[in-house]
């Protein structure tokens, strides 16, 4: 089953075409990274996917109308601006995500199961640090079983090793839960033995291929010069 | 005497509850200018029902305050005016209007100062039972959809994602907002009404542990400088509205140093 299929799509901001003329499917439960350098549309692409953002051309979820299957994503963003002010607890902050209430004790002791977040439940949310926010932000996403997970540089503030941990629990859900990942990155190391298919986005798409065969003149495409980056510099 | 009182007081406790909540939702969601120019622009509903010759302009007032929080809201998201500006030309339109056609009626008009200022002793008895209901439908509507407008405030983007539709709920917050404003003037007047929904929580924000923490407290600062608001007035004969932010702004001096000044110990 394709769980995200984007047809002609075209995007402008003010009237500039970010994204031009963009077609692509993406396999039920599997684990997609978008890559290609800054400005060059890959956080357009994934709010337009949320609905966040006018377009034309079309967009298929679960083979359903794209703004009836919002619901069976669930979204990291790329930054996340916390409201001083507002003295809410990691708890409440979850709290507000969930569709049924009824199940949101379960829910989150079903989600701390992955994402280890139940010692950050009464801290304040204005008083995490930044890697201690996209965690809760990552079990946030979680909390409403989603089909879909999409994520946009979700772990630029994480240390090395709440990154290794991040991306092997991303790994698990999908295994486990067959959740569909789609994830943008500037990590290329991790594509080789991470993902199941890598898109290149530069306003338009240059790649779309399995991760196993993106090579260095790929890249180099991409970014508009070499790039010695392990193992892409090695294959030929 | 007592039962003019009793009825102030408690129209001034319930509306102080509202405020108390809705001011948090308003403080997220920078929307204070908003409330301050809903406010300054009901001067031309009370313009329209002086030259009407009605004894109770209340429901000009509010049809008024209606139109312009859709107006507001419409502009808001189909323009790319910025939102203070807005409210700031909205509100001048109509506050000049409004003094234009009030400068044209002959004699005294001892219900301008009461509209300027606020005056809870002085309602007619179709505004304290008026106020009274909107006030309950309003508590029901807030207990009701809390959870949703919080979130369609602090991240319409994740508001969208679980299918609450941030548009609607969006609206009806500003309409319940504005009738919430126009209907708080009886008592803090066009020049104090801000100030019943920023300071209780602000002040909370101050002492809050979590955010059902900020709501209770919040209720209960607002509370407390309703009572003591009143003593002040009836002791010393202040007037009544000024009295309450006058004590709500002496307990935000206090906690503000208080929490800024043991940050520096």
């Amino acid at each position: 089953m394709i769980a995200l299929e984007v047809k002609n799509l075209t995007v402008r901001l003010v009237n500039n075409p970010i994204i031009q003329n963009l077609n692509f499917k993406i396999k039920e439960g599997s684990i997609t990274v978008i890559i290609g350098p800054n400005g060059a549309g890959k956080t357009t692409l994934l709010k337009t996917i949320i609905g966040l953002l006018p377009y034309q051309g079309e967009i298929k979820i679960l083979d359903g109308e794209h703004k009836s299957m919002l619901s069976s994503i669930g979204y990291v963003p790329q930054v996340y601006t916390v409201d001083n002010f507002l003295p809410i607890t990691v708890k409440e902050f979850l709290y507000l995500s969930i569709i049924d209430d009824k199940n949101f004790n379960d829910k989150i002791d079903d989600v701390n199961k992955y994402v280890s977040i139940a010692h950050l439940y009464d801290k304040k949310l204005n008083q995490l640090s930044g890697g201690q926010l996209e965690r809760v932000l990552f079990a946030r996403s979680l909390l409403n079983n989603p089909k879909i997970l999409i994520l946009d540089e979700p772990i630029s503030e994480t240390d090395i090793s709440g990154q290794e941990e991040f991306y092997v629990v991303l790994k698990k859900l999908n295994q486990e839960k067959n959740i569909t990942i789609l994830i943008v990155t500037h990590e290329l190391s991790l594509i080789d033995n991470f993902a199941s298919h890598v898109l290149c986005l530069n306003h338009r798409m240059i790649c779309d291929l399995p991760a196993k065969e993106l090579k260095g003149d790929v890249l180099k495409k991409l970014y508009n010069k070499d790039l010695f980056v392990y193992p892409f510099n090695n294959k030929k | 005497m007592a039962l003019i009182l009793a009825k102030a007081l408690i129209i001034t406790l319930w509306l102080s509850v509202v405020f108390a909540i809705f001011g948090i939702f308003v403080i997220i969601k920078r929307m204070a200018f908003f409330s301050d120019g809903i406010a300054h622009a009901a001067v031309l509903g009370l313009a329209i029902g002086f030259t009407m010759g009605l004894s109770n302009n209340i429901i000009i007032i509010i049809l008024e305050s209606i139109i312009f929080a859709i107006l507001i809201f419409l502009l808001e998201k189909n323009t790319k005016i910025n939102p203070d500006a807005l409210v700031s030309i909205i509100f001048v339109i109509s506050l000049s209007f409004g003094l234009i056609i009030l400068s044209s009626q002959k004699g005294y008009q001892p219900e301008l100062i009461n509209f300027i200022i606020g005056n809870p002793l002085v309602m007619s008895n179709f505004d304290f039972y008026f106020i009274l209901i909107f006030c309950l439908l309003t508590l029901i509507f807030i207990i009701f959809n809390f959870k949703k407008i919080l979130l369609v405030i602090l991240d319409p983007t994740e508001a969208r994602l679980i299918n609450i539709n941030s548009y609607t709920y969006e609206l009806v917050f500003y309409i319940f907002l504005a009738l919430s404003v126009v209907l708080g003037i009886k008592i803090g007047g066009v020049m104090l009404i801000t100030s019943f929904l920023i300071l209780p929580p602000t002040i909370a924000s101050f002492i809050a542990k979590s955010l059902q923490d900020l709501i209770s407290k919040s209720i209960i600062i607002a509370v407390v400088s309703v009572i003591v608001g009143y003593m002040l007035a009836y002791l010393y004969n202040f007037p009544v509205s000024a009295s309450i932010i006058l004590f709500s702004s002496i307990i935000f001096i206090l906690m503000f140093f208080n929490k800024y000044l043991s940050n520096y110990k």
